[in-house]
């Protein structure tokens, strides 16, 4: 089937062997490509979050985001809210959302030095409730880099100097003999008020202790007052018990008239069983006297003027 | 003490015989107790609940004479055709001598309230009792009337004379007067009064009715009115209510 060549005529196989080499350098770009997109993570599955900053901090669009220092995302877009503040949209590995829950921050930091470039880090110390999902808001703080200590720093010296300010003034005002508070505290009146107002808590003090001397007096009565007041509910309490035995003696005679009262009933029930003996007695009787009335019934010469038993009465009556 | 435990005594005797006895002849004596107070509706259902009784008993007397009241009931409600099915349902045969002369006597006002007084004769002529009711004698004597046998009618109202019902008497002299054509307002008015007196209700209802048909005083009609209605007797209203 196959003819073995002996000789390659190879302007005859030009058109193939230019194939050839478009086809292996079409794979070689493929597969390069694929490497390189594979690198760049465009095949990983992906998903977004944002935060909101009140300031950019550097972040650009593909500011790496890490956790702990691994790169785990990057900035895909900033943009700004109706309210002023920095839009981020962070674009991140669905392999480590089980990681971010709502109780992560986010915070811009440099990344190995005070020079090197910013990055987003995540914070995910606090174990949250939920994990978050694909669109959701993760809460972001400050920027933790020597520019923010500094920015830190500038503000607390700012404050500093508005209290040094303030204390200038308030002791330019004591220096002042005709400011109020100079005047307060370079005349007598002040210390003299303040001499009145000792003098008056001693006094006071004073008073409080003949108040107590009042209260141990008061105390001292109560003391010789209680074994009177024992003594009496003592002999209330006896005659409260004697109160007492008296209405036992009471319950005592009522339960006795109870019982009489159980007597008489039993009295009474045996009154009705012989009312009922005479009654089923009365309806033996009526039987018998039924059966006679029936007996003298069957005489030929009353049978038709005795009524029979329970007829039906006839409504054509005589009037 | 004493009389109220007598009291309660006698109570439970009257409860436990009451108890003992309750069979149709005792229902049926209820049910002519609300006939007699004019309660037409509650005499009714008790002689329903009386002829089931009757039946459970197997007894054919009782059944008849509960079957011959419903069906006077109904005559008197002017239901004729309920009437007449209750009447062909009784087993006359079966019945006691008082029994069979209660229907006929009863069949004898079925036709005679319509007008059918030929009927009613046939009745009288094929069926004679020893010593017959008033009310039988009335009855007959004014299908003797109606059907133009005044003779008989005259004869019928002597045999009623014997049986000492001056009530009956009066009422079936006006109403043998009315059917022979002369002049019977008198003997209604006293035959009313007699009804009246004995508390006659239906009687004085139908009474009142022709002495309105005849007078034409519409007083009678709403006398007459006035008695069917507390009657609870529909169609005998009516007709009153159309001379009102």
């Amino acid at each position: 089937m196959f003819k073995f060549l002996r000789y390659i005529n190879w302007s005859e196989l030009s058109g193939l062997l230019v194939g050839a080499v478009v086809a292996i350098a079409t794979c070689t770009a493929c597969i390069i490509l694929a490497y390189y997109l594979n690198e760049k993570g465009f095949f990983k599955e992906r998903y977004s979050l944002y935060t909101e900053m009140a300031s950019g901090q550097g972040i650009r669009k593909g500011t790496k985001v890490q956790i702990h220092g691994v790169d785990i995302g990057s900035v895909n877009d900033v943009s700004l809210t109706n309210n002023g503040l920095v839009r981020v949209k962070l674009e991140l590995d669905a392999r480590y959302q089980t990681l971010i829950t709502d109780s992560s921050v986010i915070n811009a930091t440099r990344d190995q030095n005070i020079i090197a470039d910013r990055v987003m880090d995540i914070d995910i110390s606090k174990m949250g409730n939920r994990f978050l999902a694909h669109g959701e808001v993760l809460q972001s703080r400050r920027a933790r880099d020597v520019e923010s200590v500094l920015e830190s720093v500038e503000n607390i010296l700012g404050r500093v100097g508005e209290l040094v300010t303030v204390a200038d003034s308030l002791l330019n005002m004591i220096a002042d003999t005709s400011s109020t508070i100079g005047m307060l505290l370079r005349t007598k009146n002040m210390y003299n008020s303040l001499d009145s107002a000792v003098a008056k808590v001693n006094e006071l003090a004073e008073n409080a202790d003949g108040l107590v001397a009042g209260m141990i007096g008061m105390f001292n009565t109560i003391n010789d007052g209680v074994p009177k007041t024992m003594a009496f509910v003592d002999t209330f309490s006896i005659s409260t018990m004697e109160l007492m035995n008296k209405a036992y003696g009471i319950m005592g005679s009522l339960d006795t008239t109870m019982q009489n009262v159980g007597n008489i009933v039993n009295e009474l029930g045996l009154v009705a069983g012989s009312a009922g003996n005479l009654i089923t007695d009365g309806a033996q009787t009526i039987n018998r006297t039924d059966d006679l009335v029936s007996g003298i019934s069957r005489f030929w010469f009353i049978r038709n003027k005795v009524p029979r038993r329970d007829s039906i009465p006839l409504l054509g009556d005589a009037w | 003490m004493v009389k109220r435990l007598c009291m309660g005594f006698l109570l439970l005797l009257v409860i436990m015989v009451q108890a003992t006895f309750a069979s149709s002849g005792n229902i049926a004596a209820q049910a002519k107790k609300a006939f007699e107070r004019g309660r037409y509706g509650a005499a009714y259902g008790q002689y329903e609940l009386a002829l089931r009784e009757a039946r459970k008993e197997a007894d054919l007397v009782a059944e008849g004479r509960i079957l011959t009241s419903m069906a006077m009931l109904m005559t008197h409600a002017m239901e004729y055709e309920e009437a007449k099915k209750i009447f062909e349902r009784v087993r006359v045969n079966a019945l006691d001598t008082k029994g069979k002369e209660d229907f006929y006597r009863a069949y004898m006002e079925f036709y005679n309230l319509q007008g059918e007084y030929r009927k009613a004769f046939e009745i009288a002529n094929k069926h004679s009792f020893r010593k017959p009711s008033a009310a039988f004698l009335g009855e007959a004597a004014i299908a003797a009337a109606g059907s133009g046998n005044n003779s008989e009618a005259d004869s019928y109202l002597k045999g009623i004379r014997k049986c000492r019902s001056p009530g009956q008497l009066a009422f079936y002299e006006a109403k043998v007067a009315d059917l022979k054509g002369k002049d019977p307002v008198k003997r209604y008015e006293s035959a009313l009064k007699h009804s009246v007196k004995r508390n006659q209700y239906f009687t004085s209802g139908i009474i009142l009715l022709r002495l309105a048909e005849i007078t034409g005083n519409k007083d009678y009609a709403a006398r007459s009115m006035d008695v069917f209605e507390e009657l609870g007797l529909k169609k005998p209203f009516q007709r009153a209510e159309e001379l009102k």
